[in-house]
């Protein structure tokens, strides 16, 4: 997470605006607050007051205290050191003039005060990501109840609106298909649109409707990255853990030499018309032997680890033989595809965007070719070749020197 | 029972619907016709001086006028009149489908052309009244249930007629789900289901998961031109083939004789499907050339019946096969099949699906109704009587956006969980571009062709800028109903611009207003 947390506050009155600066900061800056996402000490963090005129004052902060997590919210106390005196004075003149012009504040929106008086701090929502809002909706119609019930779930969508798709279900980034299904289920029982059916309101309808499609939609997107890493397998609304039938593609080479590269034909791509040796069809100590650094003292570390079962190791090693033998769009395809089944993996996307790199030098495109390079760096700030293509780049463009990026991979 | 159940459950066939409420004690019920059966022929005859009969006085209308009388008219619904399946299907009919001004398949009835949506109008209307009369209040709302693989446009449709018949639809409810709750299902422990509908047109086959109150359609399969009508024909064909050796009459030129041949057919099936062997007796079914009646008196034995309707059942074992298929299932993986629709009633319907399954099948006791069923347990359930259930969807094809000729692309996927909700963005392509077309699309593929058109949006009030500099980010919702709903914002100013539909797929809401209002009077004075 780079960069200052945003947290929105809004305050449907001038009143909370007022109680926000008089009453709810102690020792003047110092605020106490729950917020939905798990806080570090220290962290910057940049709040947003949203007046009743929508306005929007920006203060800013550091966490100093995190408390314990209750219902996935914690508790954090915020040094706000934007709060200065100058702050205070500018907010009192527009609480003033606010309070002048009447009628403003309330339109549409349910302004009675929150319960306890407490002003509405946990409507936080990330003020860059703004998701345009319905029509309002006929609360006025609610009973008292019904009412509770409706700003209850407006702060639960207000919640997930800013939430990554595994955040809305509530489950880690590298959850089991059980977990995931699980947890959504319990979502649907809770949020699903027919739940909120007795009530027959159409606001409650509409903002039970918009959680559910939050929720269905990290879903989805859950569901389709674990299908394509071929962890589960999807049929209709379901997700099951993949059995039989979805292969793990690293089981496929693993003893035999089935999925050996084929000897490809060798073309020199490079502009510079240097020929490359040809290849002997490549045995597996030499793809690792590939990997060295330095190959003289025989103690060369290794650009890429090979004691981690890296996702997708087949494909890497297919790759780096393509583009050993100089065959870099073969490799960009091979990577690409590899991209389809492991998503995630950064080794995989930076060795795509060098490929791509290289595919570009073959046609001479060097800009393209240095900002995928960058890009590689980006995915995986370890990826060796990135690095070195880089600065060989670099200097190239001072004396000419293409050797460094032709024995790149050999 | 003022304002217990002004909802009731609705199954519109393709042949016969249904209604059904659930009693306080939580036992279902079917509400009896005028006619007193428990399910209404979804047929709608219109009489030569504007008269308009519908259910059971409709199918014998059509012995007379058999082109002023639709029946089957869910296979209408919501399609367009060059889809593959309609062109097919109106070979068939004795009245005469022809396209709408916006492609959609309509029929023509004497003078005046009908949409189905209003044919569907005026049969869910008869249920209503029906459902009226039983609770003596006034309905309003129902949950209607759909097949499975409708897609948004039939899902449209659906609710369009009951808008024109003054119901407000509280859910659409796909049939395998609605049969599996008629069944009880949620009360059961956790099962896999297979559904099996074979109805009087259709054949539906749908896999359900039901886990812990969680009810899920894994995939759905079907054939949409086999039932029970084939197996009546097959018996006609039977028939007409016989007479002709006997008495060398071409009974197929008689358009008297036929209807009354095939209504027979028909109750000896029903008959067959108990006993060992009906009598049919037909006095002066057709004439000879020279004038002579000819009577058709013949028993026919359930062998008979079976052998004739053979071909017709071997078309069983497909649809089922693929169902298990897509669902990425064995048929040993199945708990329960469930036997839903009056063909079932078919003793030899049965043997072929416990042979495709290896099971014994679940006899349900009311195969007719046990959708409607469904559907009543469902209204107790969005009025919070019923807990703990979990209906899980998903859309049966994607939605693709395109733009001037472009490909489509795809913003929906298919069998994404609904409701849900995506965007794309698009930019204007001209200087000073006021205006943004955008074609809507129902289908996965890039090609135009391959997809169903269901409407062009044209986006107004746009801001004078240079050519790509004004954004429109069209968001497409997909609700709980499968029904889609279309929403712009124009991104720059952030401002929500107007949208139109230019040509739409279905009924305007201008007709379906008028349209009810030109059939609701009727129920005001329906109910004696």
């Amino acid at each position: 997470m780079s960069g200052a947390r945003i947290l929105r506050v809004r305050c449907v009155t001038w009143d909370q605006v007022e109680a926000f600066y008089t009453r709810k900061l102690r020792r003047g800056r110092v605020l106490s607050m729950r917020v939905p996402f798990a806080a570090e000490p220290n962290a910057e963090v940049t709040l947003g007051l949203e007046l009743p005129n929508q306005m929007v004052v920006v203060i800013d902060g550091t966490v100093t205290q995190v408390g314990d997590e209750v219902d996935g919210k914690t508790a954090v106390e915020i040094n706000l050191h934007g709060v200065t005196p100058e702050l205070v004075a500018r907010l009192e003149t527009l609480v003033a003039d606010g309070r002048a012009t009447p009628g403003e504040s309330d339109d549409g929106e349910p302004t009675s005060p929150a319960p306890d008086g407490e002003p509405a701090t946990a409507e936080v929502a990330m003020l860059d990501e703004e998701t345009p809002e319905p029509a309002p909706d006929p609360v006025a119609s609610l009973s008292e109840s019904e009412r509770a019930v409706y700003q209850s779930l407006e702060g639960e969508l207000r919640r997930m609106r800013e939430l990554a798709a595994h955040e809305v279900l509530g489950v880690s980034w590298g959850a089991t298909p059980e977990e995931v299904r699980s947890a959504w289920i319990a979502l649907g029982r809770r949020f699903h649109p027919d739940v909120m059916a007795r009530h027959r309101s159409p606001a409650l309808g509409r903002v039970c409707e918009e959680i559910a499609i939050h929720v269905n939609r990290a879903y989805d997107r859950m569901r389709a990255a674990l299908v394509a890493e071929g962890r589960a397998a999807a049929v209709g609304p379901s997700l099951h853990p993949a059995r039989g039938w979805l292969i793990g593609f690293d089981e496929l080479d693993t003893g035999d030499r089935a999925f050996e590269p084929h000897d490809p034909p060798v073309v020199p791509r490079f502009r510079s018309s240097v020929r490359f040796d040809n290849h002997e069809p490549l045995r597996e100590d030499e793809l690792f032997g590939d990997l060295k650094l330095d190959t003289s003292d025989g103690a060369g570390e290794l650009a890429m680890p090979t004691a981690r079962a890296a996702p997708g190791e087949a494909f890497e090693r297919q790759a780096r033989a393509r583009l050993a033998s100089g065959d870099h769009a073969a490799a960009r395809e091979i990577l690409s595809a590899a991209l389809h089944v492991y998503p995630r993996s950064g080794t995989l996307r930076a060795l795509y965007h060098v490929a791509s790199a290289m595919d570009a030098l073959d046609g001479g495109q060097s800009l393209l070719a240095t900002s995928q390079l960058e890009a590689a760096l980006v995915q995986d700030p370890g990826c060796r070749e990135a690095a070195v293509a880089l600065d060989a780049l670099r200097q190239r463009e001072g004396d000419g020197d293409g050797d460094v990026l032709r024995r790149l991979f050999q | 029972m003022s304002q217990a159940s002004t909802a009731v459950g609705i199954d519109l066939g393709t042949s016969n619907s249904a209604v059904a409420i659930l009693d306080r004690d939580g036992a279902p019920r079917i509400l009896t016709t005028d006619a007193g059966t428990t399910t209404l022929p979804s047929a709608v005859s219109f009489g030569p001086d504007g008269a308009v009969v519908v259910g059971a006085p409709a199918v014998s209308a059509a012995m007379h006028r058999p082109e002023l009388t639709v029946f089957g008219a869910k296979r209408l619904l919501g399609r367009r009149c060059d889809d593959p399946d309609v062109r097919r299907l109106a070979h068939t009919l004795p009245f005469e489908v022809v396209p709408a001004p916006n492609g959609d398949a309509w029929i023509k009835v004497g003078e005046r052309t009908v949409s189905p949506e209003e044919i569907a109008a005026r049969v869910l209307r008869d249920l209503r009244r029906v459902a009226e009369k039983f609770l003596g209040a006034e309905v309003t709302e129902a949950v209607i249930t759909v097949p499975a693989w409708f897609d948004a446009g039939q899902r449209q449709a659906t609710k369009d007629a009951a808008a024109i018949a003054g119901l407000t639809v509280r859910r659409l409810l796909s049939e395998p789900v609605a049969a599996v709750l008629g069944y009880g299902a949620h009360r059961g422990q956790n099962r896999r289901f297979v559904v099996c509908d074979l109805g009087g047109g259709t054949f539906d086959v749908a896999v359900v998961d039901v886990e812990g109150g969680v009810f899920e359609v894994l995939a759905c399969a079907g054939d949409s031109f086999l039932g029970g009508d084939d197996i009546d024909r097959a018996v006609v064909d039977q028939l007409v083939r016989e007479l002709r050796h006997t008495h060398s009459v071409a009974l197929t030129s008689d358009p008297e004789a036929l209807p009354r041949l095939r209504a027979s057919a028909q109750r000896i099936k029903h008959l067959l499907s108990v006993g060992i062997a009906a009598d049919l007796d037909l006095e002066q079914l057709t004439r000879v050339a020279s004038g002579t009646a000819v009577d058709l008196r013949r028993p026919i034995r359930r062998d008979e019946l079976e052998l004739w309707s053979a071909p017709v059942l071997r078309r069983l074992e497909a649809p089922c096969r693929e169902a298990l298929a897509r669902a990425g299932r064995t048929r040993d993986q199945v708990d329960e099949v469930l036997l839903v629709g009056g063909m079932t009633r078919m003793p030899a319907v049965r043997r072929r699906i416990s042979e495709i399954f290896g099971k014994e099948p679940r006899l349900v006791p009311n195969p007719d109704e046990v959708v409607a069923v469904g559907a009543a347990v469902e209204v107790a359930r969005l009025d919070g009587r019923i807990e703990g259930i979990l209906l899980l969807d998903v859309t049966a094809r994607g939605l693709a956006v395109s733009i001037d000729d472009g490909p489509c692309d795809l913003v929906i996927a298919p069998s994404a969980v609904v409701p849900t909700r995506e965007h794309r963005v698009l930019a204007t392509r001209q200087d000073g571009q006021r205006e943004l077309d955008f074609d809507l699309w129902e289908g996965e593929s890039a090609e135009r062709a391959a997809n169903r058109h269901l409407g062009r949006y044209r986006v107004s009030g746009l801001p004078v800028a240079p050519a790509g500099e004004v954004l429109v980010l069209v968001e497409l919702t997909v609700d709980a109903d499968g029904t889609t709903r279309v929403a712009t914002i124009e991104l720059i100013g952030g401002q929500p611009v107007d949208v139109r539909p230019v040509t739409h797929a279905g009924l305007t809401r201008a007709e379906v207003t008028r349209l009810a209002q030109t059939l609701l009077p009727g129920v005001a004075t329906g109910p004696g």
